[in-house]
C-alpha cells in the first residue's frame, strides 16, 4: 500500500517538473529579427520609452497598430509614417500627418532624431515591439534570504553547554563529599553534622564578591555607555535599503550624500537627488519587490510627482489635499501591491512635507567634527568609520564614536603627506621624511590629540 | 517529594528542591538585569544632555519660527532656501572674464530656461573656458566618477552599474551621441537634465561642469580630444574600447 502510494507521488512530482518549464515558456523563442532589435531599442529608445508604461514618451506596446489606424495621409499607410517619425519626427509633422501633429507636443522636450537608422534597423525595432519583453535576464535585488552575520544559535549552544558544566560539577562535587563520607564511616570516625551550603563561609564571601564585582562592572560600563549610540538603529520614514543602492547598484556615497567631500556636515540627500533615478524607477515593476511602489511613492507625495503623467504638479503646495490622496490611493491601488491601509494612510501623511529622516549618527554638541577634512583633506572612506554600510539592509550606527575610538585611529592613521597640497605647511616633517629620519606622520603628530582641535 | 524525603534521611543532599528553584530564579533575574538596555530603536541616554544636544538649531531641526500657522505650506527646517536671484559666494570666476560666452555659463540658470529653444541657443551662446589639463581632467574624472559613472559607465557606453542590474532603463553611449551635441549643448543638460536624466546644478558649480564636460569628451573621444580620430569615420567604429 505505502509503495504504491508513494511511486504514485512520485511520478505527479516528475510529470510536474516535466510540465512545469513548458507552462512557464508560453512565448515563442525570438527571432533573430527580434533579438537584433532588441539590442537597437536599448540603445536608442529605452532611455525615454519603456514598453508597457509612460516613461519620458509613450508606452511603445501596440504603436504599431495606433499608427496604422490613425496615420494614413496622403496615400502612404501610417506605418510607413511611424518608421520616418523615428528616423525625424519633424518629417512628417511638416507633411501634415495629423496623427503625427496631434503626438508632437506629447512632453515639453522634443523627441532625438535618429537619421542613422536603416529601414532594416527599423523593422527590427518593430518586430521587437511587437514581440515584446525578452524575458528577464539579471537579478536585480537580493535573491536569498540574507544570512546574518552571527548565528544565534551558536549563542544558544554555548549557554547550553556552560549549564551542562555546571551540572556536571556539581554532580561531581556530590559524589566526592558521599566518597568523603564512606571513608571516614569505615574508619569509625564521627561524622560531622552537614552544613547547608548556603550557610557556608567560603560559600557567603564568593557570592558576595562576585555581586560586587557585577554590580560594579554593570555601574562602569552602564556609565560609560552613556551618551553612546553603537548599534543604534532607528525606524526610518521610508524603508530605504542601503544594501540595495549602494551595493547592488554601486551608487558612489557621494552621489546622494555630496556635501561630504565639501563641508563640515554630510547632507541627507533632498528628494530631487531621488528624483534624478526614481523619476525613471517608479516600482511598479514586480521585480521592485513588496515595499518599491510604496516607499517611492512617498518621495513622490513628499515632492509633487505625479507618477501616471511623469510630470511635477503645478504649484503643489496650493493644490487640493483630496485631489492628490485620490491620485495617490488610484496609484497604490494596485494588486500586486497589496498596500494596506496604514500604508497608504503613511505614504498620504507624507503628502506635501518634508521626509524626516532620524539623525543616526550623532556626535555630542561639545565634539567639533568636520566631514569634508576627513574625506577630501584626509582621503579617509567612508567605511572607516561608518562600516559595511554597502551591506547594511537598513542602516545602524556601526562605530562606538567614543573618545577613545576616535584618538586611537589618530594614533595610528598615516597621514597622506606626500600626495595631498593640504599639508605642504608642515615644511619641517617634509624635509625630516626626505632625509629618512621620519618613515610616517601620524595625525598624532600634526596635532590630532590636541584638546583644541576637537573641544573648544 | 518522597524521593526528596529519602535523600535528607541519608543526609547527602544540602539543599532541597524548592531552594533549588529558589536561587536559579535569582541567577535569572541578575542574568536579565545584565542583558537590560540593548534596545536598538532608541539612542540610549546622555550624561548631560546640556552639552550633548545643540541649543542652538542645526541644519536639520525643525525651526517653530518657520512652519508657523502664521506661515502656513513653509516647511519648518532651520537651513532655509536663498531667495531667488542669489549669488552664492565663490560661484563667479576669481579673475575678470572677457569672453562673453564664458561669463555667460556662470549664470547660466538666470537667464535661460530649461526649453528646447535655450537648448539649442546654448550651443552658440557657451563656451568651456577651461584648457585641457591635467588638473581639469582629474577633477572631471572625480566628478564624472561620483555623479556619472552610475548610469553612464566607465567609459560612457552607457552601461553603468544601475543600468547593469536593470533597475533603470538602457542609458544611450557617449560615441552614439557626443558627435551630435555642442559642448555648450552638454552643459544645459548636465544644468537642467535632459529626458530622463535629472538637473546636477544642485551639487556641480558652473567650473566642474565644464570640468566634468572635458572629461566626458576625452572618454568618448570627440571634442578636442577628437584629434587624431577620423571625423568621417562612423561614430561607432571611433570607439574600439568595451
Amino acid at each position: 500500500m505505502n509503495v504504491t502510494r508513494y511511486s504514485y507521488l512520485s511520478f505527479l512530482l516528475l510529470f510536474a517538473l516535466m510540465v512545469a518549464p513548458g507552462l512557464v515558456r508560453a512565448q515563442d523563442a525570438p527571432s533573430e529579427q527580434v533579438l537584433a532589435g532588441e539590442k537597437l531599442y536599448k540603445s536608442n529608445c529605452a532611455s525615454c520609452h519603456k514598453l508597457n508604461a509612460k516613461l519620458i514618451g509613450p508606452a511603445l506596446e501596440g504603436v504599431e497598430s495606433r499608427w496604422a489606424e490613425q496615420a494614413d495621409h496622403d496615400g502612404i499607410s501610417g506605418r510607413e509614417w511611424l518608421k520616418r517619425w523615428i528616423k525625424n519626427w519633424q518629417d512628417p509633422v511638416n507633411a501634415g500627418n495629423p496623427y503625427a501633429v496631434s503626438m508632437q507636443n506629447y512632453d515639453a522636450s522634443a523627441m532625438t532624431q535618429f537619421p542613422a537608422l536603416q529601414d532594416a534597423d527599423l523593422e527590427n525595432i518593430l518586430a521587437y515591439i511587437a514581440y515584446g519583453p525578452i524575458g528577464s535576464t539579471g537579478p536585480t535585488g537580493p535573491t536569498g534570504p540574507l544570512e546574518t552575520a552571527e548565528n544565534p544559535y551558536t549563542a544558544y549552544m554555548l549557554w547550553g553547554l556552560l549549564i551542562l558544566l555546571v551540572v556536571v560539577a556539581l554532580v561531581l562535587l556530590r559524589v566526592s563529599n558521599l566518597l568523603n563520607r564512606l571513608v571516614l564511616e569505615k574508619a569509625g570516625e564521627e561524622i560531622p553534622a552537614p552544613v547547608p551550603f548556603w550557610k557556608n563561609k567560603k560559600f557567603r564571601a564568593a557570592l558576595t564578591l562576585l555581586i560586587v564585582i557585577y554590580i560594579g562592572n554593570a555601574t562602569v560600563t552602564g556609565a560609560i555607555d552613556l551618551g553612546r549610540q553603537q548599534g543604534y538603529m532607528p525606524e526610518q520614514p521610508i524603508k530605504f535599503s542601503h544594501e540595495l543602492h549602494a551595493g547592488i547598484n554601486k551608487i558612489n556615497c557621494q552621489y546622494c550624500h555630496s556635501s561630504a567631500a565639501e563641508s563640515k556636515h554630510s547632507n541627507i540627500p533632498s528628494t530631487n537627488v531621488c528624483m534624478n533615478c526614481h523619476k525613471g524607477i517608479k516600482g511598479d515593476d514586480p521585480k521592485n519587490g513588496k515595499y518599491g511602489k510604496l516607499e517611492i511613492s512617498k518621495i513622490y507625495a513628499a515632492i509633487g510627482f505625479n507618477p501616471f503623467s511623469g510630470q511635477y504638479f503645478e504649484d503643489y503646495a496650493n493644490q487640493e489635499k483630496s485631489y492628490i490622496d485620490s491620485i495617490f490611493t488610484v496609484w497604490l491601488s494596485d494588486s500586486k501591491v497589496k498596500a494596506t491601509d496604514k500604508d497608504v494612510e503613511a505614504v498620504l501623511a507624507q503628502v506635501n512635507k518634508p521626509i524626516e529622516w532620524t539623525r543616526i549618527h550623532n556626535l555630542p554638541d561639545h565634539v567639533y567634527f568636520n566631514h569634508s577634512q576627513h574625506v577630501t583633506a584626509g582621503g579617509i572612506e567612508c567605511q572607516t568609520c561608518h562600516g559595511p554600510v554597502e551591506t547594511m539592509e537598513e542602516l545602524y550606527q556601526f562605530s562606538p564614536l567614543s573618545m577613545g575610538w576616535c584618538i586611537n585611529c589618530h594614533r595610528e592613521t598615516e597621514v597622506k603627506f606626500n600626495q595631498n597640497p593640504y599639508y605642504e605647511t608642515f615644511q619641517v616633517y617634509h624635509e625630516r621624511m626626505k632625509e629618512g629620519e621620519m618613515k610616517n606622520v601620524t595625525v598624532e603628530k600634526i596635532g590630532g590629540l590636541e584638546c583644541q582641535k576637537c573641544h573648544y | 517529594m518522597k524521593t526528596n524525603n529519602k535523600l535528607k534521611d541519608n543526609h547527602l543532599v544540602d539543599m532541597n528542591i524548592h531552594q533549588f528553584v529558589k536561587y536559579s530564579l535569582v541567577g535569572a533575574l541578575l542574568l536579565a538585569l545584565a542583558s537590560c538596555g540593548s534596545d536598538n530603536r532608541t539612542p540610549g541616554r546622555t550624561f548631560v544632555p546640556d552639552m550633548a544636544y545643540s541649543r542652538a538649531y542645526e541644519t536639520y531641526t525643525k525651526n517653530p519660527t518657520f512652519g508657523s500657522d502664521s506661515l502656513a505650506k513653509v516647511d519648518s527646517f532651520e537651513a532655509r532656501k536663498p531667495v531667488t536671484g542669489t549669488i552664492a559666494r565663490g560661484i563667479l570666476p576669481e579673475q575678470l572674464v572677457e569672453d562673453e560666452k564664458v561669463l555667460a555659463s556662470y549664470l547660466y540658470k538666470s537667464y535661460s530656461e530649461n526649453t528646447d529653444s535655450s537648448y539649442n541657443a546654448a550651443t552658440n551662446n557657451l563656451k568651456n573656458p577651461f584648457k585641457p589639463e591635467k588638473d581639469v581632467l582629474d577633477r572631471g574624472k572625480y566628478i564624472y566618477t561620483i555623479h556619472c559613472l552610475v548610469c553612464h559607465g566607465e567609459k560612457g557606453m552607457g552601461d553603468g552599474s544601475i543600468v547593469q542590474t536593470e533597475a533603470y532603463p538602457p542609458v544611450p553611449s557617449y560615441a552614439d551621441r557626443l558627435p551630435t551635441i555642442s559642448e555648450g549643448q552638454m552643459f544645459h543638460s548636465i544644468t537642467y537634465g535632459k529626458n530622463l536624466m535629472g538637473s546636477y546644478s544642485y551639487v556641480l558649480s558652473a567650473e566642474d561642469r565644464w570640468k566634468v564636460i572635458y572629461y566626458i569628451q576625452q572618454i568618448a573621444k570627440t571634442g578636442p580630444f577628437a584629434a587624431g580620430v577620423s571625423a568621417a569615420a562612423p561614430a561607432d567604429t571611433t570607439v574600439t574600447n568595451n
